[in-house]
């Protein structure tokens, strides 16, 4: 595996920037990343010496130049800023150049990654690959199943020598969904877990992910999708207990799953979901109506709304504070989005059996063993520490 | 200035982030400079910038440029700091450059020779001595209020958000690190306040000039020893403390508010420290303070005084840099782990 030369989106994202360090750090790879802007992640990636290409990911003719001479592409990257449609361009209008740049130049491996996700709407239990795969909603996941369409008709009607790797509930430095995002939930208030935070979190620590990754060179890889999870069984409530215990304090709640979405059904989300997407985006063009709104009164409801839309990609991201204002100095009680409600109730296990059967993918973090170096990064990260003051 | 003096013709090269952010605005506050034309390869940002500010001469070269102003401010990537600075030096133009002055020591003399034969001002972009609250630091350490300095504490991390328009720091040029970036701005803050550096050991994420993240303990020739966090990937909660015989001052980033803390740590006043909007402001705003660089600058020019930050003084910051590189190992990760394959 040693010296490939790999071409590798989403390398300044979280899953992407793990998999490009061990790429050049444990197998001197020769590796070049697509990049859109200057970044913190793209920033990391200069300082390993990386190779950064601007092009853009809808850009077929400029890709299959970067991706010349290179023995595989690892394709992590979907929209995740700018308005819906440009988010939409990236994940889906991306994949299709990614697919027939590399088609163009015959890339002995594509390795496409996505999310478990799809298999949102199972029945409680143990799933696999064969279970049904829908969108249902979620923009990210919805997004992601489309882009695995393409990416499964390349290698039906072009033979792209492609894999799929969904993966699950990935956490670890530098991780904004089960890490970063939790943990500052957690600093403003009480996060509230459906079903008790019985929901299982199938949860994986970013290096088995890249592990899983890296198996993709195989050529037993080519054709199939792969569901990718760590090792046990874990409660969405095991996982915040965790972050609790980094933290020092208690910070979450369990409740019941039809209370919640009973208190979410007062708001027209609907509707919400339709104008604010366009405001924020209009709100982030104006850099004077940006300055006007932040030292206006209304800044605080304008911040809270702006956070409860900007993200799109993680379910835990998508939490938002809809309870009542805090009483007495108790914190806040911080719910989930209501598309995520259900999401974060099932108790659906994903299972890695064809991972290991046929690629022998072997997970090798447990809960506490991927958590205690997540605490290592997130002390390092400024991330722990008392209630922020409201 | 009197008020005979006549406001000097300006140029800007360079219209990225810290020209359209602050210093057209900040030339447009400022009373001792007209700003006359603004330069850029990228003739739709130029012709943005001027929109905003009125200016009508818009140019995509330094082509006679000599012949309508008298000063330029240089906002370029740093690689070419000092190409374009000493050809605008030879062209007999003042310049005012944005931080770093160059990429090393020997860009760096090469730019102060060339503005000493030019017989022209070279004055460096540092606009954080412009901060009031710095201005009343560096009298307190003079003036001896709180006893001598022991030591000081300097952190400025944060994840990196400038609007950068070119990827010049992502790419194979020389200065693009944290060290020559944020670095630039404290390293001077310290040589401001406690004169020369002795000794310095730096830790940092990358041997590869584009660090992102680095801690540095130095000793100073004064005896002063300091400890400064820097970083563009992570946020960690600003901080300027200088310790001294009698107390502590808690100094912020921007804008006003000087804390004094007794030797024990508690809060004894908050200080406003004096804004005359010319040469110091309390103000957040960056072009309140690129206005109060720009005349400083512009009185330079006229031969009132030396430049806040000249060239030797801006160059002694690059040493510091250097001295940084020199010493720098590789910080340890406790939370990397190789990925082990199977079988």
């Amino acid at each position: 595996m040693n010296n490939l030369r790999v071409f590798v989106t989403g390398g300044t994202g979280f899953i992407g920037s793990r998999l490009v360090e061990v790429l050049v750090e444990q197998f001197k790879a020769d590796v070049t990343v697509l990049c859109h802007r200057t970044s913190p992640g793209a920033l990391r990636m200069a300082a390993l010496g990386v190779k950064l290409d601007f092009s853009r990911i809808d850009d077929k003719e400029n890709l299959a130049k970067a991706m010349t001479g290179c023995d595989a592409v690892f394709h992590l990257a979907f929209g995740q800023s700018g308005s819906a449609s440009d988010m939409r361009n990236t994940t889906i209008n991306g994949t299709q150049a990614m697919v027939d740049a590399a088609l163009e130049v015959g890339v002995a491996h594509f390795i496409n990654v996505s999310t478990a996700a799809v298999y949102f709407g199972a029945p409680d239990g143990v799933i696999d690959e064969t279970a049904p795969m829908r969108a249902w909603g979620w923009s990210y996941s919805d997004e992601k199943f489309e882009a695995e369409q393409i990416v499964r008709k390349a290698v039906a009607e072009r033979s792209l020598p492609a894999s799929i790797f969904q993966v699950a509930g990935v956490y670890g430095p530098w991780g904004a969904t089960f890490l970063v995002s939790p943990l500052t939930q957690m600093r403003q208030g009480i996060v509230v877990l459906p079903n008790y935070g019985r929901g299982i979190a199938n949860l994986t620590y970013v290096d088995d992910v890249v592990q899983a990754l890296l198996l993709g060179l195989k050529k037993e890889a080519h054709g199939e999708t792969f569901v990718i999870k760590g090792p046990g069984t874990i409660t969405r409530m095991e996982a915040y207990s965790e972050l609790e215990k980094m933290l020092g304090y208690e910070a979450v709640v369990g409740m019941d799953t039809n209370e919640i979405k009973r208190k979410a059904g007062s708001y027209d989300w609907g509707s919400l979901k339709r104008i604010l997407p366009v405001a924020i985006s209009e709100l982030k063009r104006s850099k004077a109506l940006k300055a006007e709104v932040r030292n206006s009164p209304i800044a605080p409801m304008a911040k809270s709304i702006y956070n409860m839309l900007k993200p799109k990609a993680g379910a835990v991201q998508a939490i938002q504070t809809i309870g009542p204002p805090p009483v007495e100095a108790r914190p806040p009680l911080i719910y989930p989005h209501p598309i995520m409600v259900d999401y974060l109730s099932a108790r659906v296990e994903f299972s890695s059996a064809k991972a290991t059967r046929l690629l022998g993918y072997s997970p090798r973090y447990s809960l506490s063993e991927g958590m205690g170096l997540s605490h290592e990064w997130a002390k390092w990260a400024n991330l722990l520490g008392p209630r922020f003051k409201n | 200035m009197t008020s005979m003096q006549r406001p000097i013709d300006i140029a800007i090269v360079g219209c990225g982030a810290i020209t359209e952010m602050g210093h057209a605005p900040g030339a447009m506050l400022s009373p001792r400079v007209r700003l006359k034309t603004l330069v850029d390869i990228d003739i739709a940002q130029a012709r943005k910038v001027a929109q905003a500010h009125g200016i009508t001469d818009v140019r995509t070269s330094t082509d006679k440029l000599e012949d309508s102003v008298e000063g330029v401010i240089l906002a370029l990537p740093h690689h070419l700091h000092k190409p374009i600075c000493i050809e605008m030096l030879g062209k007999g133009l003042h310049v005012l450059i944005e931080k770093p002055l160059g990429c090393s020591v020997a860009e760096c003399e090469a730019m102060t020779d060339a503005a000493k034969k030019a017989e022209r001002v070279l004055a460096t972009a540092m606009v954080r001595r412009f901060v009031s609250a710095n201005v009343m630091a560096k009298q307190m350490i003079e003036d001896g209020t709180l006893g001598k300095v022991k030591s000081f504490q300097i952190v400025d991390a944060d994840l990196f958000s400038w609007p950068i328009r070119t990827p010049f720091l992502v790419e194979n040029y020389p200065g693009r690190g944290v060290l020559i970036g944020n670095g630039s701005h404290i390293f001077d803050l310290v040589l401001w306040w406690f004169g020369d550096v002795e000794t310095v050991h730096c830790e940092w994420d990358s041997n590869l000039g584009c660090e992102t993240d680095a801690s540095i303990d130095l000793t100073m020739k004064s005896g002063v020893t300091g400890h400064i966090d820097l970083s563009r990937i992570r946020r960690l909660d600003s901080l300027i403390v200088i310790n001294f015989e009698h107390g502590s001052l808690r100094l912020p980033r921007f804008g006003s508010g000087v804390e004094m803390l007794s030797p024990s740590g508690e809060l004894l006043s908050t200080l406003e420290p004096h804004s005359n909007r010319l040469y110091a402001s309390n103000s957040i705003y960056l072009a309140d303070l690129m206005a109060a660089q720009i005349n400083d600058f512009a009185d330079a020019v006229q031969g009132q005084q030396q430049p806040e930050v000249d060239g030797i003084v801006a160059t002694d910051v690059i040493r510091v840099v250097e001295k940084c590189v020199a010493s720098a190992q590789l910080r340890p990760l406790p939370w990397q782990r190789p990925v082990v394959m199977p079988g």
